[in-house]
């Protein structure tokens, strides 16, 4: 506190004694000479008229008479010190002398000492402990208030005295630092304090001893007391208090990191404490405004007032100035908060700290480590857009050195992560040609080639990591370019190189990272390049190396197809069953189990192949392939000898499943249903037939047993007796035991009564009606289409059927394709909702989709909407393009075009199917003919008679495509003017009776007449 | 000016309101003569107030004559001087000392007949200090029922700004008695505008606790007004409070409304961190947790503890890191919650959810212990 103040909060006690500063009246006289009666009365009227200075003689006189007196006597000088005391008082507050001062202590002093119980003994110790306070005594003021706040004087206080004393002493204390004796002061304020700003003036001086002694545990249950707005809070010293203990909590040795944090909260920067006091300043002077208007006179709260706004202004300057000279600690605040709320877990908050640092503190020397905590922190939270910005952000400063690789490489795994491959790409060379003996590196080429194979750029891979081969001969580089050249190479079906180049990983690096995957991919070459042994040896090797590598389960596959390969059935069936112990991938444990179940019929074992499919699908209910695997057991059991359980267990799989529309294979059991039954059925019937007969027809047994001939052509006559039944009578052997003992005939004729016996005498059509009934009553809907759909193709008795968009929600995607082209010819807008669901809705039953695009196609070209045909069939063959029927879309593409008179497009179209080997046959002879027809179109005769010509010469086996190329090519004649040409075109076509018949020959005919 | 048309013209200064019945210590006082003497020009003449007519001041040479002078109100160089009895000391001395309830009583009697020339402009009078002094008195004396009727007589709209602060003394104890709908009865006729921007501090405490209590409907009608004080610094935080009263009400489109209004704000500014409250709990509302977490996370690390949305946002961010499985973060931050702001409401559910948290993990015990 300055001087100034301490004058002013003088005449505050002067004022609170009743008492002004005001100039002494009266003159200085010679007091020696006056009669006791006289000083007295002197001094008295004096003092009464608060002429103070003017009384000292008179009273220093009366201390001279009396101080050498008795008790009795003396004890009447104690207002004469009190006075004497005042007097002093009242002369520094208007000289500042602090020997005045000094003086006035002394009187008080002596009273006390003299008088220690006396009247006077509360004002005396009040004014001296402001006299010390006056001479920056505080710790002497301090114990004057101790005194006063002890017995017996405290009982002598008012309420507002006793708060005052708390206050100064605690503010005494505070000042002088003395924490040990001032804790127990400090804690008496908070406990007697009324006010709020008290409360917390209490709370901040004990908090600031605590700190000080390394209570951390009191300290933070004061904390509570300073949340608010009060005066306390905003001391700097106070603030800068809380930061140190928040430091010291937050040591390595202590570790209290959350306790720190708290403290770290409460720090006020210097900002906001001088935006805090210039507020303050501004009301206090506003209300000291509002004082002196409503008052004449200087009241004690005006000083009040004028105290507060002059240490305000002081601290307010004192704060400028820590911020004109770079002494603020906001930036060092924010900083410790922001680690500590990353040590306390608190991510979130630890991001959006230092993000707030990089934005404040740019040029910062430590801009570096924020932007990287801040960048670490966004990626754990997985703020994509903030990582990206912020790495970015980091990677362009040339500065910025230190977590640079770590930086770069999470950088591209977010960039993959949101997608942004050409970004990514572009780091991840940039990197690795920068930086190719970093360790970093081989991170980037394992993501580099992972990206280029997700995006099957496999050019791109194979260009880029080639090149790295021949720039880079050393780890890290090579060796991942090496690993991912050889994938490429796989990729493309370059086997013989890629088993080359992952040899190479195996002989130089095979303590890397690759070799393990190396060495599969080198058995997978060998596979593909049908040479069994060395990839067994390489996979077997495999999975003694690596038992709990990710690729077991395919390794285990590929184990099995090896060995089935090799005739080891035994050991393919172990692969087999090993690989869902070691795989999640249901595609491959599907394959697995139904690669086993093939391996099984192909050796008979039939029984364990329905155990087979039974396990599969008991195990793989919720996501396997379970109506393959239906499909599959029943023609176990048809291979068992039970066709009967076949379509038992068809048939409870089409009544389980069939109302799932996604249950795709519901429909081809629905067909081999009805196929199985027909075929077992007629197997069953003649196989009986010829038991029966060759039993009971002694005739028909003997020739059919000595005539070899005959049992041949016997059996070409019933083709459908069980092959089986049909071989057991080619040796001869055989059959002339039969002369003599029918018992195999006997035994066969049982069995296949048996078998006659058990199977069903439902028809197909009479099980699917009554599965329909059933079906339709507990609103199955989908199961129900599916009967109708199927019964429609038995018999028909679903044609007058009406369908709705109802319907369309519940079908399955080949019911969706009945329903279509039952109603394409009256309502075309159904049946496209009906394919159009097909294709957009069924992405997994491509078969279905593909019919649907190609039947959309047609759908399209038949309502004359060439454009959306177009779209159809280019959709067909964009995503079927290696489907056998693609030819269909071709053709109908271009069909399309030459409708819509695109003929150079259409042409184009066509050129395809006669590009292309395997579709030679008719689809040539069409697509030559079309050619022709579409140059007849345009009046260009030439062209348009060579592809005739070429269709009736080279595909006269297809009569109708034929005999259309002789019409046209006649017509074309004609136009050309060659009239003796046309008539010879028409002859030669006359003159072949395998064309005759054909839908051309009557207009051949009648041309030939008009000519 | 006859005793009756004294008594008209104090009526004319009443609302006529069922308070008038307690106005009985106006019409005992009010219709007082008031000697002042005359200082105008210069002059020193007795003269007396008679009463207040129509925007007019009328005096009397002697009240029980017939003669009156009638001047308006803001008369310039009018100088009227009132000598307070010599008790008036004591009375200052009682109302420093707190004794209100002694000092209205003493006071009444020379107080009253003051109160309807309240508006008489303090260059022309030299009773303010007395009224105003009375006021005060009466404001936080136990005198309830007749503060109240004072303040509805009070004409705010034409005195001195510094009676609004009594007015709001008197609201506050009618909400803490459970009076909302008298305080908000008496607010609705304080006049908050610019020119009484210092009184928005008020109005926004009494609106936030009225907010704090679950009156939402009162609480949305006190934001309104202190939005509609344009350039004040506080109608943007009006608005975001709005925002949130129309979440705690469900109207979730409402409560986007009103924060695009005013946002969006910057980390500094004091509206930030109940900005982001808002939002986050917009997002909550949405079931968008980690937008939530994004914004009162940002909400937490810009503001301060002293903040009002500082509780909440930290329970939220409890919440939520409880959702995120992180039971030890949140533990800490429920902590922090009970600490410092253990009487909210958010101290209280901090505690209950603490209280079902799982035990700390071991690292954490040893943390806590050392």
């Amino acid at each position: 506190m300055t001087p100034t103040v301490r004058t002013v909060s003088f005449i505050l006690l002067l004022t609170l004694l009743g008492l002004s500063a005001l100039p002494h009246k009266g003159q200085a006289q010679d007091a020696s000479t006056y009669t006791l009666t006289e000083l007295q009365d002197e001094a008295q009227a004096l003092i009464e008229s608060k002429s103070f200075v003017a009384a000292r003689p008179f009273l220093s006189e009366l201390v001279a008479r009396f101080e050498n007196e008795s008790e009795e006597l003396r004890k009447n000088l104690e207002p004469v010190y009190f006075y004497l005391g005042i007097g002093y008082m009242v002369e520094y507050s208007e000289t500042l002398n602090k020997e005045e001062l000094a003086k006035a202590t002394e009187w008080f002093v002596r009273l006390n000492k003299e008088f220690p119980d006396g009247k006077f003994a509360v004002m005396s110790n009040l004014a001296l402990a402001d006299c010390y306070r006056g001479q920056q005594k505080l710790k002497e003021a301090a114990n004057v208030y101790k005194r006063l706040l002890s017995s017996p004087l405290e009982y002598r206080l008012k309420v507002s005295e006793r708060e005052e004393c708390l206050r100064k002493i605690t503010e005494a204390y505070y000042v002088e630092s003395a924490w040990a004796e001032g804790v127990p002061w400090f804690k008496r304020f908070l406990d007697e304090a009324r006010s709020p700003d008290d409360q917390a003036d209490a709370a901040a001086a004990l908090m600031e001893a605590y700190i000080a002694q390394g209570m951390f545990n009191e300290t933070i249950a004061l904390l509570p007391s300073l949340v608010g707005d009060s005066p306390a809070r905003y001391k700097l010293k106070l603030n800068v208090a809380l930061m140190t203990a928040g430091d010291k909590l937050a040591t390595n040795e202590i570790q209290r990191y959350n306790e720190a944090m708290l403290m770290y909260r409460m720090v006020l920067t210097v900002d906001e404490i001088l935006v805090w006091q210039e507020a303050r300043l501004a009301d206090l002077q506003s209300q000291l405004n509002l004082l002196r208007l409503s008052s004449t006179t200087v009241t004690d709260r005006a000083v009040e007032l004028e105290t507060e706004i002059f240490n305000t202004q002081a601290q307010i300057d004192g704060l400028k100035k820590m911020q004109n000279e770079g002494k603020s600690y906001t930036a060092d605040l924010q900083l410790r908060i922001a680690r500590t709320y990353l040590l306390t877990g608190r991510d979130w908050e630890s991001f959006y700290a230092y993000l707030a640092l990089i934005e404040a503190y740019p040029d910062h020397p430590n801009v570096e480590d924020f932007l990287y905590a801040a960048f670490s922190a966004a990626t754990e939270l997985h703020l994509t857009e903030d990582v990206i910005k912020l790495g970015e952000k980091s990677l362009s400063n040339p500065k910025f050195k230190k977590y640079q690789p770590d930086v770069a490489i999470k950088l591209a795994q977010f960039y993959l992560e949101d997608e942004e491959y050409e970004a990514f790409y572009v780091l991840a060379q940039d990197f690795i040609s920068k930086n190719p003996d970093n360790r970093y590196s081989a991170q980037f080429v394992f993501l580099l080639g992972s990206a280029y194979i997700k995006q099957q750029r496999i050019d791109e891979l194979l260009n880029v990591f080639s090149g790295y081969l021949k720039k880079y001969k050393e780890r890290p580089v090579r060796e991942g370019s090496l690993y991912w050249v050889g994938l490429g190479q796989i990729f493309v079906g370059q086997y013989v190189e890629a088993e080359k180049t992952f040899t190479t990983i195996l002989d130089e690096y095979s303590d890397g990272p690759y070799a393990e995957d190396a060495l599969y991919r080198r058995g997978i070459c060998y596979f593909g390049l049908q040479d069994y042994t060395r990839a067994q040896e390489d996979l077997e090797t495999f999975v003694e190396k690596y038992p709990n590598s990710k690729l077991r389960g395919e390794t285990e596959y590929f184990l099995g197809d090896i060995n089935a390969t090799l005739a080891n059935v035994g050991k393919a069936l172990k692969h087999y069953d090993n690989v869902e112990k070691y795989t999640n991938s249901r595609e491959y444990i599907r394959n697995a189990y139904f690669q086993k179940g093939k391996l099984l019929e192909a050796n008979e074992r039939y029984a364990e192949m329905v155990e087979n499919f039974q396990q599969y699908m008991n195990k793989y209910r919720a996501d396997g392939d379970l109506t393959g695997a239906l499909f599959e057991l029943g023609r176990a059991r048809e291979l068992q000898g039970r066709p009967h359980e076949m379509l038992s267990e068809y048939y409870d799989g089409i009544m389980r499943f069939g109302n799932d529309p996604m249950a795709y294979g519901i429909d081809q059991i629905l067909n081999a249903y009805a196929e199985k039954y027909e075929s077992n059925r007629l197997e069953i019937d003649e196989s009986l037939a010829f038991l029966k007969k060759l039993k009971q027809d002694q005739a028909f047994r003997d020739k059919f047993i000595s005539d070899r001939a005959f049992m041949f052509s016997y059996f070409d006559e019933h083709p459908a007796i069980t092959t089986d039944v049909q071989e057991m009578f080619y040796p001869r052997d055989f059959r002339d035991s039969l002369k003599k003992d029918m018992t195999p005939v006997n035994d066969l004729l049982a069995v296949y009564q048996k078998r006659e016996q058990d199977f069903p005498r439902e028809t197909p059509a009479e099980t699917f009606r009554k599965g329909l009934t059933q079906a339709e009553s507990s609103q199955q809907e989908t199961l129900a289409l599916r009967l109708a759909m199927a019964l429609d193709r038995l018999d028909g008795s679903q044609s007058g059927r009406l369908f709705s968009e109802r319907d369309i929600v519940f079908a399955s995607p080949e019911t969706l394709l009945w329903i279509g082209n039952s109603v394409k010819d009256y309502d075309d807008q159904l049946a496209i909702s009906a394919y159009s669901t097909v294709v957009e809705s069924h992405v997994g039953a491509e078969q279905s989709v593909l019919n649907a695009l190609l039947a959309l196609g047609d759908l399209y070209t038949d309502t004359q909407d060439f454009n959306q045909a177009i779209y159809a069939y280019t959709e067909a063959e964009n995503r079927f393009p290696a489907d056998p029927a693609i030819v269909r879309a071709v053709l109908g593409k271009a069909n399309a075009l030459l409708e819509s008179r695109q003929f150079n497009s259409a042409r184009e179209e066509y050129e395809k199917v006669v590009a292309r080997r395997d579709w030679r046959g008719e689809p040539q002879a069409e697509a030559l003919f079309m050619m022709g027809l579409s140059y007849y179109e345009q009046q260009k005769w030439e062209e348009a008679q060579a592809y005739f010509q070429r269709v009736y010469i080279g595909y006269f086996a297809f009569a109708d495509w034929a005999s259309a190329a002789y019409y046209y090519s006649g017509q074309t004649l004609l136009k050309m003017g060659d009239r003796d040409a046309a008539k010879r075109t028409y002859e030669e076509f006359l003159a072949n009776e395998a064309l005759r018949g054909s839908e051309y020959d009557q207009k051949i005919q009648d041309a030939m007449s008009n000519l | 000016m006859t005793p009756l048309r004294q008594i008209a013209c104090l009526l004319a200064l009443v609302i006529p309101t069922a308070a008038f019945a307690q106005n009985s210590y106006l019409l005992e006082y009010g219709t007082k003569p008031v000697p002042v003497r005359n200082r105008t020009g210069g002059a020193d003449t007795q003269l007396y107030l008679m009463g207040v007519d129509m925007g007019e001041l009328i005096l009397r040479y002697d009240p029980n004559s017939r003669q009156e002078i009638v001047i308006p109100l803001d008369e310039a160089g009018l100088q009227l001087y009132f000598a307070p009895p010599k008790e008036y000391n004591d009375h200052i001395a009682l109302i420093e000392a707190g004794r209100y309830d002694r000092a209205v009583d003493e006071m009444r009697s020379y107080a009253y007949p003051l109160v309807q020339y309240i508006q008489l402009p303090p260059e022309n009078v030299n009773f303010h200090p007395i009224l105003e002094r009375f006021i005060f008195a009466l404001s936080n004396s136990s005198h309830f029922d007749e503060a109240i009727a004072m303040m509805q007589f009070l004409p705010f709209d034409s005195i001195d700004p510094r009676y609004v602060n009594y007015a709001f003394t008197v609201t506050e104890r009618l909400v803490d008695a459970g009076r909302t709908n008298d305080a908000l009865a008496l607010l609705n006729r304080l006049p908050i505008d610019e020119s009484r921007a210092e009184l928005l501090p008020k109005l926004m405490n009494f609106a936030n606790r009225q907010r704090e209590a679950g009156n939402m409907t009162e609480a949305l009608f006190l934001y309104e007004r202190i939005q509609a004080v344009r350039n004040s610094d506080l109608a943007d935080e009006a608005t975001l409070w709005t925002a949130y009263c129309n979440l705690e009400m469900s109207n979730v489109e409402k409560a986007k409304l009103f924060v695009e209004m005013v946002g969006p704000f910057q980390p500094e500014q004091a509206a930030y961190a109940l900005e982001k409250l808002v939002q986050g709990r917009i997002y909550l509302e949405q079931g968008d947790d980690f937008e939530a977490m994004r914004n009162i996370t940002q909400g937490v690390v810009a503001g301060s503890v002293s903040d009002s949305a500082m509780p909440e946002l930290l329970y939220l961010s409890a919440t939520l890191y409880e959702g995120r499985e992180k039971p030890d973060v949140a533990r800490e931050i429920y902590g922090e919650v009970d600490l410092f702001y253990t009487r909210t409401s958010w101290g209280e559910k901090s505690r209950e959810r603490l209280a079902e948290l799982p035990a700390p993990t071991p690292e954490e015990s040893t943390e806590a212990t050392q």
